[in-house]
C-alpha cells in the first residue's frame, strides 16, 4: 500500500512539474471509408500518429498546405465532421519480442486470439529504414523449406527475398505454410540435440486481405503440426479496413526485425502483396493522390521495395541475425507482366512460379521449373544437395520441352526416350503432398538414389510408392547413415558406399 | 467540398493578392470578394468559398483564442499579449471564460494549442495512471 502511495505521489510530482502541454490541433472536415481530411494540424509530421476523440488513432499520410489526409486505425464510424484531432509526436509502434510467438495479433499488434495480454514491453516503429550496406553480408546459410523441388532447384538462403507467384489456388499459401512447419520440425530437433551453435528460425505469417476462414485454416494447420509456438501470425483479413491491411506487412516486418536485430533468424511470409497493393490503391484514391498505371499510385513500387528491403542478413558485427522474406503475389490467368507482379519480381532475389496447368495435371507443388529461379540461394545450399541436384533444374526444364515435343511423334531415338523416361521419374519424385516436409538429408539421399539409377527399373506410376517406402526404410532402419549425412553435409566415398549398400539391401526386401 | 483544380488555383492567386507587405489587408480582401461576385467567373461559388476558407485560416493563424476558467486580471492579459506578440507581431486576441476548464487557461493560435487547464491535466493523468 505504501508503495502505491509513493508511486502516486511521484506521479503527482511529475504532474505538477509538467507545465502546460503544447500540441497541434485540427478539425475533421471530411470523413469516410477510413480516411479523414483534417483542416489545420500545421505541425503534423509524415506518418505521425494523430489522436481522435474516443481514443481512436490515425496516421498522417498526406501533408498539404492547409489540410492533412489521414487514415483511421480502428472504428472510423465513431468520428464525425467537426471533431478535434491532435498530434501526438509519436510514430506508430507495435509490440515485438518472443512473447508474440504462438499468438495471433492484428496489424497494431493487439492480440485477437483470446489468449489474453501479450505482456511485451518492447515496441518497434512500424516504418523503419532498412539496414544499410555496411551492416549486411551475403546470403550463406540455407532456409530448408522441406519441399524437395524448392530445396533442390530453387534453394532459399537466410536473408533472401524469394517471391511465390501464381494464380489463385495453385498452392502458394501451402508452400509458405509447409516451410513454416518444416522450420518447427528443425527447431524441435535442434533444441533436443542441445547443440549450442544451433540457430532456430522463427516465422511470421502476415495475412493481408485473406478470408477469415483461410486464416483459421492456416492457424489450425500450424497448430496440428505443433508449429504455432515458433510462429507469430499478423492477421488483417478481408473484413478489416484498407488502412489495417496497408499497415499489416509493415507491422509484421517490425516484429521480424526484432529477431534479426537480436542476432536471431526469422522468416516472414506476406500473403499476399497483390491484396496489399489493392488496399494501398484504395487509400491513395481516397486521399486523392494522383493515380497511374492500373490506377495504382505512382509510389506503389516504393511501397513494396521499402518493405522488402527490410529483410537482410546482418554482418557478424551487427549480430549475424537475418530476416528472410517470402512475399506472395497472386496473378490473373498467369499474367506476370501486370504492374504489381513485375514490380515485385524486380525487387526480389528470385521467384517460385506456380502453374495452373501443372496443378491440375496433379503435379503438386505446381512449380514451373523453367520460370522459377533463385538468384542468391545456391550459395546457401548444402554441398550434398549441390552434388545430387546440380544439373537437375536444367535437365528437368529440357524434359518439359521434350515432353511437349514428343506428343507429336512416336518414333523417338533411344537417347531421347531415355531422357524422357528419366524426366518422368524425376517429376514423380518432386510431387509432394501438403504439410509433409522432407528433411534435407532424406531429400539428398532420394536424389542420390535417382542419380545412381535406383529408380530406373521402377515403372513411372510406381515411383512415388517406391520413394515413400525408401524414405521409410531409410528413416527407420538406416537412421545412422542419414545422421552422418546431416553432420557431414556432403557425400564422401565412405558415405556413398554405405548408402549404396543400404539401397541395395532395400531393393532385395521391397519390390514395387 | 469537391473543388476543381482551376477554381483552387484561382482562389489561391486571389488570396495571395489580398496581402499588402506580408499582412492580410481587410479592404483588399473585401474588394476581391466583391469583384468575384460581380464578374461571376467560372466556378464563382467555389472560388468564393475557397477564398473565404483561406482567409478564415489566415485570420485564425494570427488570432489567439484565450480561454480561462475564471476571468483573467489585466496583468495576466498583458503578460499573455506580450508573449504572443514576441512570436508574431500581427497577433490579435480574444479572451473568454470557460468554466469547463475547471482551472488554468488554454490558448489556441492557429492550430497550435498550449493547454495548462486543470481539465487537460486531469485528462493526461487519466491516461498515465490508468494505462
Ligand atoms: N502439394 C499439394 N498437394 C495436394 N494438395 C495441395 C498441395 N498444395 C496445395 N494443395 C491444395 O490446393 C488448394 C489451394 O492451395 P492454397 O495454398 O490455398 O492456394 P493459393 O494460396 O495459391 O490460393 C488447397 O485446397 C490445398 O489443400
Ligand atoms: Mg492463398
Amino acid at each position: 500500500m505504501s508503495n502505491l502511495l509513493q508511486e502516486l505521489e511521484q506521479k503527482i510530482g511529475a504532474f505538477r512539474a509538467s507545465d502546460a502541454t503544447k500540441s497541434n490541433v485540427g478539425i475533421v472536415r471530411e470523413i469516410g471509408d477510413g480516411v479523414a481530411r483534417i483542416e489545420g494540424l500545421s505541425g503534423a509530421m509524415l506518418n505521425e500518429m494523430l489522436e481522435f476523440p474516443g481514443g481512436i488513432f490515425g496516421l498522417a499520410l498526406n501533408l498539404e498546405e492547409t489540410e492533412v489526409g489521414a487514415i483511421i486505425l480502428g472504428d472510423y464510424t465513431k468520428i464525425t465532421e467537426g471533431d478535434q484531432v491532435s498530434t501526438t509526436g509519436r510514430l506508430l509502434q507495435v509490440p515485438v519480442g518472443k512473447k508474440l510467438l504462438g499468438r495471433v495479433v492484428d496489424s497494431l499488434g493487439r492480440p485477437v486470439d483470446g489468449k489474453g495480454e501479450l505482456g511485451s514491453s518492447t515496441f518497434y516503429p512500424v516504418e523503419k529504414i532498412a539496414p544499410g550496406i555496411i551492416k549486411r553480408q551475403g546470403v550463406s546459410q540455407p532456409v530448408q523449406t522441406g519441399i524437395m523441388a524448392i530445396d533442390a532447384m530453387v534453394p532459399v538462403g537466410r536473408g533472401q527475398r524469394e517471391l511465390i507467384i501464381g494464380d489463385r489456388s495453385t498452392g502458394k499459401t501451402t508452400i509458405a505454410i509447409d516451410t513454416i512447419i518444416n522450420q518447427a520440425a528443425i527447431n524441435r530437433a535442434g533444441e533436443e540435440s542441445g547443440d549450442p551453435n544451433f540457430r532456430p528460425l522463427y516465422s511470421i505469417y502476415v495475412a493481408i486481405g485473406q478470408r477469415v476462414a483461410n486464416v483459421a485454416r492456416v492457424v489450425s494447420a500450424l497448430e496440428a503440426h505443433d508449429a504455432l509456438k515458433y510462429t507469430v501470425i499478423v492477421s488483417s483479413t478481408a473484413s478489416t479496413a484498407a488502412a489495417d491491411q496497408y499497415i499489416a506487412p509493415f507491422a509484421g516486418a517490425a516484429i521480424g526485425e526484432w529477431f534479426m536485430d537480436n542476432g536471431m533468424d526469422a522468416l516472414i511470409v506476406f500473403d499476399d502483396l497483390s491484396k496489399h497493393a489493392v488496399a494501398y490503391r484504395q487509400i491513395s484514391l481516397l486521399l486523392k493522390r494522383p493515380s497511374g498505371r492500373e490506377a495504382y499510385p505512382g509510389d506503389v513500387f516504393y511501397l513494396h521495395s521499402r518493405l522488402l528491403e527490410r529483410s537482410a542478413r546482418l554482418s557478424e558485427k551487427a549480430g549475424n541475425g537475418s530476416l528472410t522474406a517470402l512475399p506472395i503475389i497472386e496473378t490473373q490467368l498467369g499474367d506476370v507482366s501486370a504492374y504489381i507482379p513485375t514490380n515485385v519480381i524486380s525487387i526480389t532475389d528470385g521467384q517460385i512460379y506456380l502453374e495452373n496447368d501443372l496443378f491440375y495435371q496433379g503435379i503438386r507443388p505446381a512449380i514451373s521449373v523453367g520460370l522459377s529461379v533463385s538468384r542468391v540461394g545456391s550459395a546457401a545450399q548444402i554441398k550434398a544437395m549441390k552434388q545430387v541436384a546440380g544439373k537437375l533444374k536444367g535437365d528437368l526444364a529440357q524434359f518439359r520441352e521434350l515432353a511437349a515435343f514428343a506428343q507429336f511423334g512416336s518414333d523417338l531415338d533411344a537417347r531421347t526416350k531415355a531422357q524422357l523416361e528419366r524426366g518422368q521419374r524425376v517429376v514423380e519424385l518432386f510431387k509432394q503432398s501438403q504439410h509433409k516436409p522432407l528433411a534435407v538429408e532424406l531429400q539428398a539421399s532420394i536424389l542420390w538414389a535417382m542419380q545412381k539409377g535406383y529408380f530406373n527399373d521402377v515403372p513411372v506410376d510406381k515411383v512415388k510408392v517406391y520413394q515413400n517406402k525408401m524414405e521409410e526404410y531409410l528413416t527407420t532402419r538406416k537412421a545412422p547413415i542419414l545422421a552422418s549425412l546431416l553432420a557431414k553435409k556432403a557425400f564422401d566415398e565412405a558415405l556413398e558406399k554405405e548408402l549404396g549398400a543400404a539401397l541395395d539391401e532395400f531393393k532385395t526386401v521391397v519390390s514395387c | 467540398m469537391k473543388i476543381s483544380k482551376e477554381a483552387q488555383y484561382l482562389s489561391r492567386q486571389l488570396f495571395d493578392a489580398a496581402f499588402v507587405n506580408g499582412c492580410l489587408d481587410e479592404a483588399r480582401s473585401l474588394k476581391i470578394a466583391e469583384a468575384i461576385e460581380q464578374t461571376r467567373p467560372r466556378y464563382a461559388f467555389q472560388i468564393l468559398k475557397e477564398f473565404t476558407r483561406l482567409l478564415r485560416l489566415e485570420l485564425a493563424k494570427h488570432h489567439a483564442l484565450v480561454e480561462s476558467a475564471t476571468p483573467l486580471d489585466e496583468a495576466s492579459k498583458q503578460a499573455i499579449m506580450f508573449t504572443l506578440k514576441q512570436g508574431d507581431p500581427q497577433v490579435t486576441f480574444s479572451v473568454t471564460t470557460n468554466t469547463s476548464l475547471i482551472g488554468g487557461a488554454r490558448i489556441q493560435l492557429g492550430s497550435n494549442v498550449w493547454d495548462g487547464s486543470v481539465a487537460a491535466r486531469l485528462e493526461k493523468l487519466k491516461t498515465t495512471v490508468l494505462v
